[in-house]
């Protein structure tokens, strides 16, 4: 038998952005049972769940808050409004129609099997992913030992597994910096962080805090040429480079690591939106939306968060996503 | 003897950069700092630097959960709180906002739940 729900507001992801969206659609007037929040994960909160550094909050709460507190603040509003939501469900297709119509949402649950969600409006929640650029450039075999910062970040936080010993950090982003300084509590030696480029990419207060207080090299200029090992990483050759980031001879220098962190920046989740035929900025991978209202190209579907444009502060992705449940309120109304 | 730091404020993403004069104990004058907040950050950190501190501990159940000083510690006792957390097995049925090692290291800070 078909499993079919009917909603006003369908919001896919629930991290900050989905949430506060759903709450802002629920105090501009939309009934809770009219909202519906689809979350792939097994709970709500997004990637601030494993985000456990202090930072977060200082101006929506006024006070410095870690991730999960951060997200464990919206979850209590979402259930305290009554919100629905469903967890572990994946949303795989997306079909917006021409914008007049309801629009239609397939998710897999491991619950409920496929499900199939009919909306008057969406709004896309979905984040961000890390870039793994990085790692297509790099000369030599591809040994287990070679993680995105933000996936070190899950094994050591969520399952408190440390990813390796000895690590070389590739590329100067916060979640780069952030791991430096976790993976250095936990009792393992970060050698060097290497950034082609000239300048960090990170913030100030994370190379202060995570990178100066303890010590660890942080080189501009300079990337990672080669990686060694078969099995697993030995090592790595990191090289200095010219303006056009290429290496420049003699200046190659052997470190014996088993682990290599790539911290290269983060992109929009928009594999969804793209197959729904919403319009996608080429540069930035987010979702094109009209600065006002949040609105993407296809009527009646909105984005906001990290998925429409990334953003350095949950702060912000919070105020954007009430932009966005606002505009869909209205939307819905009519 | 005055001496001076330059501080980059960690408090909020701003991260000003602000110079402190200080002998021994004593702040003389503190500039370039954008908020009250960093003042106070600033004038500490010259003197007596504090830093917060975000872990996991494991239950007894092998489940692991996100954990945090409920203020800084003293920067030069990091590794200490650090050795705690980790020698410490906590009760399965832990949640959100409880104490999980009061005053931790004998110092002021308890370590308290923050994931779930
Ligand atoms: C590894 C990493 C570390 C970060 N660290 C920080 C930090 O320290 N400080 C900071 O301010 N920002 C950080 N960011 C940026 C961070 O993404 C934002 O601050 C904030 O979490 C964005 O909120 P969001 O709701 O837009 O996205 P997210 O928090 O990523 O939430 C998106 C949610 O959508 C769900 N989802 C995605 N696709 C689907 C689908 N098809 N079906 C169902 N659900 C789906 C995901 O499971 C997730 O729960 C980090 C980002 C990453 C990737
Ligand atoms: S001085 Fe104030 S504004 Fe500047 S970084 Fe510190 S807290 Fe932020």
């Amino acid at each position: 038998m078909e499993n079919v729900r009917e909603v006003k507001i369908a919001v896919i992801g629930g991290g900050p952005a989905g949430m506060s969206a759903a709450l802002a659609a629920y105090e501009n007037g939309v009934a809770a049972k009219d909202i519906l929040i689809i979350e792939r994960e097994e709970s709500l909160g997004g990637i601030l769940k494993q985000c456990i550094h202090s930072g977060f909050g200082l101006h929506r709460f006024k006070e410095e808050l870690t991730g999960p507190e951060y997200a464990h603040r919206y979850v209590e509003m979402v259930k305290e409004a009554k919100i629905p939501y469903l967890c572990n469900a994946m949303v795989l297709e997306l079909n917006g129609g021409d914008g007049k119509e309801k629009k239609t949402i397939k998710a897999t649950s491991s619950v409920e099997g496929i499900i199939t969600v009919k909306a008057d409006a969406v709004i896309l929640a979905m984040g961000c992913r890390e870039r793994p650029r990085g790692a297509l450039t790099i000369a030599g075999e591809r040994p287990a030992g070679i993680y995105t910062a933000g996936t070190a970040q899950k094994y050591v936080n969520i399952m408190g597994y440390m990813p390796g010993k000895k690590v070389v950090i590739l590329g100067s982003g916060d979640i780069g910096l952030i791991m430096a300084r976790r993976m250095t509590l936990e009792g393992a030696q970060v050698l060097q962080i290497c950034e082609i480029a000239p300048k960090i990419s990170g913030l100030a207060r994370n190379v202060q805090q995570c990178v100066s207080d303890f010590g660890i090299p942080l080189r501009l200029s300079c990337t990672v040429v080669k990686v060694h090992g078969r099995e697993r990483v030995e090592g790595v050759t990191i090289a200095d480079v010219d303006e056009d980031f290429n290496p420049k001879p003699g200046t190659e220098r052997y470190l014996a690591c088993d682990t290599l962190l790539l911290s290269c920046g983060l992109i929009p989740e928009n594999d969804l939106s793209r197959a729904a035929g919403i319009d996608i900025d080429p540069r930035t991978n987010g979702a094109v939306c009209s600065e006002e209202d949040d609105q993407t190209s296809i009527p009646g579907i909105f984005a906001c968060g990290n998925v429409r444009k990334v953003f350095d502060l949950v702060d912000n992705v919070s105020k954007d996503a009430v932009v966005a449940g606002t505009a869909a309120a209205e939307y819905v109304r009519g | 003897m005055v001496e001076e730091k330059k501080i980059t404020c960690v408090i909020c993403p701003n991260s000003c950069v602000v110079t402190v004069k200080y002998e021994g104990e004593n702040i003389i004058e503190v500039t370039g700092h954008n908020c009250k907040r960093g003042l106070k950050y600033a004038s500490a950190e010259a003197i007596h630097p504090v830093r917060s501190i975000s872990s996991t501990v494991r239950c007894a159940d092998g489940r692991v959960v996100a954990v945090k000083t409920s203020q800084p510690v003293p920067k030069e006792n990091v590794y200490d709180v650090m050795w705690e957390i980790n020698h410490f097995t906590a009760p399965n049925d832990i949640e959100f906002g409880d104490v999980v090692i009061p005053h931790v290291f004998g110092l002021e800070a308890d370590v308290v739940v923050i994931g779930g």
